[in-house]
């Protein structure tokens, strides 16, 4: 009887579950939808380019060569500014016509030849762009393959030239994984099990926890032990009710995913997908009944502290633990306190099932991290079964 | 009479506060069973206990002759001192849902739900939720999902703290029928009121203790007063208030410069003497009381305190 009136609980709770699945449709979405924007093709690195002007003060045949070496510069894209005017230079940057304005300094040649450092190139850029990193890889790519023909022998313009050819054969980086690689169908599944743990814990959390807080509530407790179930009994009836629910809102999720990835939801590897969502979704099982049964007192109270707690771990785990940001743009410090939560490893596992994020396909790191996810899950579990244990025995007292 | 509930010694220590201090108890079967006591008395207490929702120090409780069981269980009802219904679910669906805990078979749930719904006065509201309810109505649940199974033995903890008059009279009507269709009733509160016009024993308890145990008259014929004569009577010289102080039975006479009040032992026609005697002497008089001893002045005379202090 327990066990049929909390599924009868649910229906309360569902417009919780649909706010959810809405913001969940909408971030995988749109989240797909910039990407296929940004990424026309997986195959090379080809959205991003910097806007280029050089000023070759030099002009000798050494000069020439690397500034025809720039335009050949993949994701350089070269532009004119008039450098007779004042404030060209500062007007190109202002108004974003060029990002990186190169000087190439009078006897740069000569000081190419020698060795020499200082006086070779100087650049006005706008500080701490992404365009200055992209440029100054280039050049310095240039400078350095030169240097390293002149010291092999080369006189500076056959230096130049080799160098330049050299470059010329760049190398195409393209997003792969080490069985098969990175194609665009993998890129909405990718998306998909990436929010699974912000999207699982807002909706198990907003759904469970009040239902448990309602069972677990002093009198209705109480009022129910006075008829002939026992309190084991009662608890059982429960989470089962609970690991059903789980069960069915993991599977709206997966339809909702199937609906807005085309269908592509499972890749070769999709039962490591499954597996560790799974072993995330006991975590918010366990979690809920962890939270529920501490502001179990009054059901007012356990409503307030819902949707407050939910809103902290969902979206405070979140972004440590690289659900909204790639793990690799996150700080050391960051990384090392998000390993004491689950969804640090659930996103690792998940780059790694799917190569993102510069990672290869290994089945132990996933099995590992799956296996920190359980553990958490079960020390959740018996936290909250303990919990319960003290809260009764201080009621009985 | 088969005893129902039986209370043996009951100690319960909270720390240092002794709440059950050796309490007795002896209900019998079809009776309607009063716990009256101040709050804090520790009334509540002792109906845990005797439904194993606390732990006792010392003691014997035992319920139909046994320790109490899931078998046992199965015959007792409950209605809480705090409205426990959950809040998710309508009228029909609380009752329903306590109701199932004691019986599995669905037609015959139903049935018993349909039953106590009519009872209780809450037809009409089965699609109701709690907080849609006015507090006499959410009482009426709160009665309703503990009687729904037909229990033999229904335990009431103050079931109409916070309600209305009308409502109040309602419940009380309900509780005189399953008592008259044969359920045995213990009923706590700390209105007297309500225990005196409902309940054919009481106990009353103060501290933890049995201080007192039997019917309304036995009760009464624990304490000296019997009766309670007040007669409003400005401007009463001391020869006349000596006079009325020596009344036959009188043994306690209170006049504060309006109304004179004597306090009797026994004795027929005591109004009648006073008013005589007032009538010959001439004494303009106003309004007129003669009241009856109530629990109040049993509780008042037992401890030295009113039972509503």
């Amino acid at each position: 009887m327990v066990f049929k009136t909390y599924l009868k609980l649910i229906p309360s709770y569902i417009g919780i579950a649909v706010m959810y699945m809405a913001i969940f449709s909408v971030l995988l979405g749109m989240t797909m939808m910039g990407r296929s924007g940004l990424n026309g093709s997986a195959d090379s690195i080809d959205g991003f380019t910097t806007m280029l002007a050089v000023n070759d003060k030099d002009n000798t045949e050494e000069s020439r060569t690397f500034l025809s070496y720039l335009e050949n510069c993949p994701n350089i894209k070269m532009t004119d500014i008039d450098f007779d005017k004042e404030d060209a230079v500062q007007d190109s940057l202002y108004y974003r016509k060029a990002e990186y304005v190169l000087t190439i300094n009078k006897g740069f040649a000569e000081a190419l030849g020698t060795g020499e450092t200082e006086n070779l190139l100087s650049s006005q850029v706008i500080a701490g762009s992404a365009s200055e990193v992209f440029a100054e890889s280039c050049i310095n790519s240039f400078v350095s393959a030169a240097r390293l023909y002149i010291s092999g022998g080369y006189d500076t313009r056959s230096a130049c030239e080799e160098a330049a050819k050299t470059l010329e054969n760049r190398v195409q980086v393209t997003g792969f994984s080490a069985k098969g690689g990175w194609d665009n169908n993998d890129t909405g599944a990718y998306l998909f099990y990436n929010f699974i743990p912000y999207i699982m814990l807002m909706m198990i959390l907003g759904i469970l926890v009040p239902t448990f807080s309602s069972f677990l509530n002093e009198e209705v407790k109480s009022r129910s032990f006075c008829a002939p179930i026992s309190p084991s009994g009662y608890m059982i009836q429960i989470i089962c009710g609970a690991f059903i629910i789980s069960l069915a809102a993991a599977g709206v999720l997966l339809a909702a995913g199937m609906i807005i990835t085309g269908g592509n939801l499972f890749n070769k590897h999709c039962f490591y997908s499954l597996i560790q969502m799974f072993v995330f979704l006991m975590f918010c099982l366990s979690l809920s009944a962890f939270i529920g049964i501490l502001c179990s007192g009054t059901a007012k109270k356990a409503n307030y502290v819902t949707s407050m707690v939910s809103n902290v771990l969902g979206l405070g785990m979140s972004f440590l633990c690289g659900v909204f940001v790639s793990q690799s743009l996150l700080g050391e410090n960051i990384l090392k306190a998000a390993k004491f939560l689950p969804a640090y490893w659930y996103i690792r596992a998940n780059n790694v099932i799917f190569g993102a994020d510069g990672a290869v396909f290994d089945e132990e790191t996933v099995w590992a991290a799956v296996g920190i996810q359980a553990l958490f899950a079960l020390a959740l579990l018996a936290a909250a079964l303990l919990a319960a244990h003290i809260k009764r025995g201080k009621e009985s007292k | 009479m088969e005893t129902v509930v039986k209370v043996e010694r009951l100690v319960k220590r909270y720390k240092e506060l002794i709440a059950l201090d050796h309490l007795e108890l002896d209900i019998k079967e079809g009776e309607i069973f009063g716990l009256l006591g101040p709050n804090g008395s520790g009334k509540t207490t002792a109906i845990n206990c005797i439904l194993s929702l606390l732990t006792y120090d010392k003691g014997e409780i035992s319920v139909f002759g046994k320790k109490l069981c899931a078998e046992v269980k199965k015959d007792i009802g409950v209605v809480m001192q705090n409205v426990a219904v959950l809040d998710e679910l309508n009228v029909r669906e609380n009752i329903d849902y306590f109701c199932g805990l004691y019986i599995s078979d669905k037609a015959l749930r139903k049935q018993r739900v349909d039953e106590v719904i009519a009872f209780a006065g809450l037809e009409g509201f089965e699609k109701f939720r709690p907080k849609k309810l006015s507090g006499g109505l959410l009482r009426r649940l709160n009665i309703a999902c503990g009687i729904a199974h037909k229990p033999k033995l229904i335990i009431m903890d103050e079931p109409t703290v916070a309600v209305d008059p009308q409502s109040r009279n309602k419940i009380l009507e309900g509780i005189e029928e399953l008592n008259r269709q044969g359920a045995t009733i213990i009923y706590t509160s700390h209105y007297m009121e309500e225990v005196e016009q409902i309940c054919s024993r009481i106990a009353i308890i103060d501290k933890g203790r049995n201080i007192a145990e039997g019917t309304k008259q036995e009760l009464k014929k624990l304490i000296k007063n019997t009766e309670t004569v007040s007669v409003e009577a400005a401007g009463l010289t001391e020869e006349q208030l000596e006079t009325a102080k020596n009344m036959p039975h009188a043994y306690d006479c209170k006049y504060d410069g309006k109304t004179l009040t004597l306090l009797y032992s026994g004795g027929k026609h005591n109004l009648t003497r006073l008013l005589d005697y007032m009538h010959k002497e001439e004494i303009p008089i106003g309004r007129v009381y003669s009241l009856l001893p109530t629990l109040n002045d049993v509780f008042l005379e037992i401890t030295g305190k009113e039972l509503r202090d």
